[in-house]
């Protein structure tokens, strides 16, 4: 199955902009940031279909995948 | 109606014709609780108070130091020491003697202070620096049903997000209060790391637009939607947003 990886901010390092993926039947969140090589996890923020994901997620044909770090200060 | 200094004073924004004089009106009738009056907080205050809203609330119970003048750009040698809501009020009314401004020169950490404060004011801007505060900011807001516009920053990052309470996503709905040890280890981090004046220059006169189309019901606003900009690539995304139908925090009515 396919999937859309959008990647922000301090991720870019890792990909482009934007990708398509080919991914395994009952692939999660996790196996995407593994797929790009991420390894910076602790601030890690991850939307599926705009939607708050976490790593055990199971993602679906045509999902999309953003990752992006928030940052908090004022 | 506005007087003879107003029709002066606003002459450049009245000439826009999203704007004319009834924005100006509305602009005058409106009011706001800005919230933290440091990196953000400063060219938010500036910036609301020269464009004529005409009642703004500013809290926070900090004082001003040497090491804020890299970036808190209301202070200057001769404010340090001194608490930052009372120079930042007396700045903002002679920058504008036509506006309201009430401070509040205490820090927001209990939900009974922030509910009676948050009351006061029709809509609220987060210019925090912590996310237990941002929590805290977001939680009342969303009970009193006050749209809120949240600025962030750390190094050359800002990120800006409206909520709509109960129609957008809400800060919770994107950053889980389920993670709170997590954001709180990254308030500390986003301290280490540092922060330049440009960030929360850019980042907060964002966050300033953002309330005033509000006010003035023009543009589109960063509803639903997170606003990531980053100076040193001067690349502007935006992440599109949607509400999480078990946020423990929207859900509820
Ligand atoms: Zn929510």
């Amino acid at each position: 199955m396919n999937v859309k990886v959008k990647l922000y901010g301090d991720y870019l390092k890792y990909g482009p902009e934007e990708t398509y993926i080919d991914i395994e039947e009952g692939s999660t969140v996790e196996d995407v940031l593994n797929r790009f090589g991420i390894k910076e996890r602790k601030y890690i923020i991850v939307l599926v279909n705009l939607k708050r994901a976490w790593f055990e997620d199971k993602l679906n044909d045509g999902d999309v995948v953003s990752v992006f770090s928030p940052v908090g200060g004022g | 109606m506005l007087s003879k200094d107003e029709l002066e004073r606003y002459d450049r924004q009245i000439r826009i014709d999203k704007i004319g004089i009834e924005g100006q009106i509305k602009l005058k009738n409106s009011n706001v609780l800005v919230i933290g009056a440091g990196g953000l907080g400063s060219p938010i205050l500036l910036y609301l108070a020269s464009a004529g809203v005409g009642r703004i609330g500013i809290v926070d119970g900090d004082v001003v130091s040497v090491g804020n003048l890299n970036r808190q750009i209301l202070y200057n040698i001769d404010d340090i020491g001194k608490a930052k809501v009372l120079v930042a009020k007396e700045k903002i009314e002679k920058l504008n003697p036509n506006i309201a401004v009430e401070a509040y020169n205490t820090w927001l950490t209990e939900e009974e202070t922030a509910r009676i404060i948050l009351r006061k004011f029709t809509a609220i801007i987060d210019a925090t620096d912590n996310y237990e505060t941002r929590y805290l900011i977001n939680r009342v807001a969303v009970h009193l049903n006050r749209p809120l516009f949240i600025g962030a920053v750390g190094r050359f990052v800002g990120q800006v997000m409206v909520v709509i309470p109960h129609e957008t996503a809400c800060l919770n709905c994107i950053f889980p209060e389920r993670e709170k040890q997590i954001l709180f280890k990254l308030t500390e981090e986003n301290r280490n790391q540092g922060i330049i004046g440009t960030t929360v220059g850019v980042t907060g006169t964002i966050v300033a637009n953002e309330f005033l189309k509000y006010t003035l019901g023009i543009g589109s606003l960063l509803k639903n939607k997170l606003l990531i900009f980053d100076g040193l690539t001067n690349e502007f995304s935006i992440i599109s947003l949607e509400r999480d139908p078990n946020c423990k925090i929207c859900s509820i009515i």
